[in-house]
């Protein structure tokens, strides 16, 4: 293993060269006995590079950086471990070596869902309707721990008991943002917390684009979920496209400057995301289905079937498919407030209505 | 043999008796009061030489001790001017009566020899009334505050010289004038109900808060209406009885806020401390630990508006006086106890920006329950009202018709208290429904069957927890109350479990 980590420490060799040498060599002790001679060997690695190979031949960092992740417990996945996802090694900046906190499975390739961190109402409801279809079809969902979008993709997916993966631009041994510490600590327990970089490195902004490399590499699809017009989440999807992922995104207003971005992810070619079964199906298949005959009605309340009084109708017509307080239901109704209150506390517990935040209420008519 | 002239010393909101002993011995002039007085009680002696010299009197060129006694007992305040000044004049021979001991004596001394008046009168008075007093000697403008204590004469005078001519029988006393103050009934509150448009729900529920005592937290947008209902809550209340108006006017006597009003506080009290108080200007303390905000609120209602940006410390302060109804100030020096039964209606805005709810709101969940969490607890749990304040539309605004006057609503109010005072008769401490414990809502708090589903289904269905339950069910029974119903019916319940907003959202929060 510390060779691993010495192999990674050197400096003036990327992930590329690195490979070329494993695969060369096999193990990255035998890189590390070589002699230059045989480095030369390899393509694309000069006289030059090869002396400092060989003037790092010394130990010492790498096992007292290997004692600090011990300690930290920290794991390290290599190159060469079968939980290296095979799909994630075609990207030729792949890490040879990765750190992890948690529990990586097998298959764990996922989507991801990305975005930005100022989210809206609106984005925030299609990443957790996402995140928790994914994680009762028992799909990983894979994201960045950020503020907005990716902390909801995640906590969706732990509430739903899926299973989550979080890639950090910084060490395992800290947590970025710090208000996701109690986020961290669920996804260890339940899923896995990834950086290619060692204990001890804090977060830098030009550490994220890598770090959304990483998250691209591991997903078979990328849901961008909102995108203002420079943002991470765009790096991400530029990046899967590069991979030949498969990028969706939903549709936003037009004037919406949130959502600028993944517009113009749509206009570029993104898949057009109306529906979470589409996080699941290939994509040609697709277009030839009805996306309107199935909804996805998230979780289901087992509804108790009673006669509604003709009040109770007369409130539930009031809706329209739209969100209401009270006052608007009053107004429609011409029933007085105080006469609503039991009747709407009434369809709320039985599940007809569903009460949302800041006192408004939604009701969804069956089989729509 | 010592002169002694009666006077009294505050301690909480209570007075007591003090007997102010003078004493002249031979030697060097000086003089001393002893009888652990504060600063302001040491510096009578200048008040008093300048007094006695500018009404001709003499001050005398001897040893001169005075005693406070009982003397372990800490004394406070300027109000012993005037006896000391009496006994001194008595015991140097210049003031001549027998009829003192028949009199209790307060007042400060100007350096003119006039009386100013004082704080604590009115509990003074009472102490005085106890202690089989029958005459209490007060500075004028003090008269009316004395007055209220029925059953002991009251005389006040504006300078030491009509004091003592008094004592010696020398002019007859004028007796009070009474000032014909025509109290118009004018609504002290100036504000009533019908002007707010719409929120009517709201409205009823703060109906039910004023009616069963408990306490209320609004949440909601900027500019929403929070505080404009907050300020018409005390309009809504019963009135006090003689014996509420009372204490609140001896606390507000202690706390010295009471000159120029100087009659009886009759409307229930309304504080709003900003957000800026500090926990001794909230719970009392400081400078011979006076009454707090609480205290002043007693019998009334503490409103905190953006109880979310009140200092920690400070509100968790305020949980030990909300569960028992008094505060007990403890300092080195000192133990002062204060009533502080209070209706605690707070507000606050969802989250930091405002608009939770609204399409431009973009704060992160997380956010938002760390705005939340800023209020503890335990004190989100005392209130048993927890309800958003939808803003008003403008088509409600500029309507004319008019909601529900405060008249109507307080009549509302009215009854359901009255039903509860019948309950609650026998029962120590307990005035309304808020107040009760476990044992009593098991005792009270019957459920119709269909009622009883409702709460079983909402119970399942929210795993609400046993605290929770008891909220609810008191919150019910108040409903119930409101229409002299015995048992909780279905409806009740159903009202019930719309009283608290705030406990839904947060489970649905999208944190870990």
């Amino acid at each position: 293993m510390v060779y691993w980590i010495w192999l990674r420490q050197l400096k003036g060799i990327g992930a590329t060269i690195e490979k070329r040498l494993l695969k060369h060599f096999k193990t990255p002790q035998a890189i590390y006995e070589a002699e230059e001679d045989a480095l030369m060997d390899v393509e694309g690695i000069g006289k030059a590079t090869a002396k400092t190979i060989k003037k790092s031949r010394s130990l010492d960092k790498a096992s007292n950086l290997l004692e600090v992740i011990r300690k930290k417990d920290i794991k390290i996945l290599t190159y060469h471990d079968p939980l290296y996802p095979s799909d994630a090694k075609v990207y030729p900046e792949a890490p040879t070596v990765l750190y992890y906190k948690g529990n990586i499975r097998d298959n764990s390739e996922g989507v991801a869902i990305v975005g930005s961190r100022r989210c809206t109402g609106y984005g925030k409801q299609v990443a957790i309707e996402a995140a928790d279809y994914l994680a009762r079809n028992h799909i990983p969902v894979i994201s960045g721990m950020a503020k907005g979008i990716d902390g909801y993709a995640h906590i969706a997916c732990l509430k739903a008991g899926g299973y989550t993966i979080a890639f950090l631009g910084h060490g395992l041994d800290m947590c970025y943002p710090k208000e996701h510490i109690e986020l961290m600590e669920g996804i260890i327990e339940k899923g896995v917390v990834i950086s290619e970089y060692p204990p001890n490195t804090k977060p830098r902004q030009e550490y994220f684009p890598k770090r959304n490399a990483l998250i691209s590499s591991w997903s078979k699809k990328v849901l961008v979920v909102e995108a203002a017009e420079k943002s991470g989440a765009l790096i991400t999807a530029n990046l899967a496209k590069a991979q030949g992922k498969e990028v969706l995104a939903p549709p936003h207003e037009m004037y919406s400057p949130t959502g600028r971005g993944t517009n113009r992810l749509i206009a570029q070619g993104a898949t057009v995301y109306l529906h979470p079964s589409q996080l699941l199906e290939e994509r040609e298949s697709i277009q030839t289905k009805s996306l309107e005959s199935k909804k996805y009605k998230g979780r289901e309340v087992e509804k108790p079937f009673r006669e509604l009084m003709p009040i109770e109708k007369q409130i539930l017509d009031s809706f329209q498919g739209s969100i209401k307080t009270i006052e608007e239901i009053e107004e429609d109704t011409g029933i007085s407030q105080v006469e609503l209150i039991e009747h709407l506390s009434i369809l709320e517990l039985e599940g007809i209505i569903e009460a949302l935040s800041a006192g408004r209420f939604k009701y969804t008519v069956p089989g729509t | 043999m010592a002169s002694i002239v009666k006077s009294f010393s505050i301690s909480g909101v209570d007075g007591c008796l003090v007997d102010v002993e003078t004493k002249t011995i031979d030697g060097l002039p000086m003089i001393s009061i002893v009888g652990l007085g504060d600063t302001a009680v040491k510096e009578a002696r200048e008040r008093v030489e300048s007094a006695l010299n500018d009404g001709n009197y003499e001050f005398p060129q001897m040893k001169v001790v005075i005693n406070l006694a009982p003397s372990d007992l800490k004394k406070s305040g300027s109000h012993f001017d005037l006896p000391i000044a009496l006994g001194l004049l008595m015991e140097t021979g210049q003031l001549k009566t027998k009829k003192i001991e028949a009199y209790g004596c307060i007042g400060e001394l100007s350096l003119n020899a006039r009386l100013r008046s004082c704080t604590g009168v009115l509990p003074m008075t009472i102490a005085a009334k106890e202690a089989g007093i029958t005459n209490i000697i007060v500075p004028k403008d003090n008269v009316k505050e004395a007055s209220l204590v029925k059953g002991i004469r009251v005389y006040g005078f504006d300078t030491l010289k009509e004091v003592v001519e008094f004592l010696e029988d020398k002019k007859e006393y004028m007796g009070n004038q009474e000032e014909m103050v025509t109290v118009s009934e004018v609504d002290p509150y100036r504000v009533d109900f019908k002007e707010v448009q719409g929120q009517e729900a709201m409205i009823e529920y703060i109906v039910i808060a004023a009616a069963g005592g408990h306490n209320l937290l609004m949440v909601g947008t900027p500019g929403c209406g929070k505080s404009m209902i907050a300020k018409r809550i005390p309009t809504i209340l019963p009135s006090m009885t003689e014996e509420e108006a009372l204490e609140v006017t001896k606390i507000y006597s202690v706390a010295g806020l009471l000159r120029g009003r100087g009659h009886l506080i009759k409307d229930r009290p309304f504080r709003a401390p900003h957000h800026n108080a500090s926990t001794n200007s909230l719970i009392g303390g400081g400078n011979n630990a006076t009454p707090g905000e609480i205290s002043l609120a007693h019998n009334g209602v503490l409103f905190l508006d953006e109880i979310a940006e009140f200092g920690k410390k400070t509100l968790e302060a305020l949980r030990q006086p909300m569960e028992d109804q008094i505060v007990t100030i403890s300092r080195v020096k000192y133990t002062n106890t204060y009533p502080a039964s209070f209706m605690l209606v707070a507000a606050m805005n969802p989250c930091p920006c405002g608009y939770f709810g609204n399409d431009k709101c973009r704060c992160s969940d997380y956010e938002v329950v760390k705005y939340r969490q800023k209020i503890s607890g335990p004190i989100l749990d005392r209130m048993d009202i927890q309800k958003y304040v939808q803003p008003v539309k403008f088509k409600e605004l500029s309507s004319s018709t008019s909601g529900k006057t405060s008249q109507e609503l307080r009549e509302r109010v009215e009854f359901a208290r009255s039903i509860q005072k019948k309950r609650y008769d026998r029962i120590d401490g307990i005035n309304c429904n808020a107040q009760m414990g476990h044992a009593l809502i098991k005792e009270y708090c019957q459920l119709e069957a269909e009622g009883e589903r409702l709460l079983q289904l909402a119970y399942e269905r929210f795993n609400y927890s046993a605290r929770t339950f008891h909220k609810y069910l008191k919150v019910a029974r108040t409903f119930a109350d409101m229409e002299a119903s015995t048992k909780i019916r279905k409806k009740d319940v159903a009202a019930a479990l719309m009283a608290r907003d705030l406990e839904k959202e947060g489970a649905a929060m999208m944190v870990l």
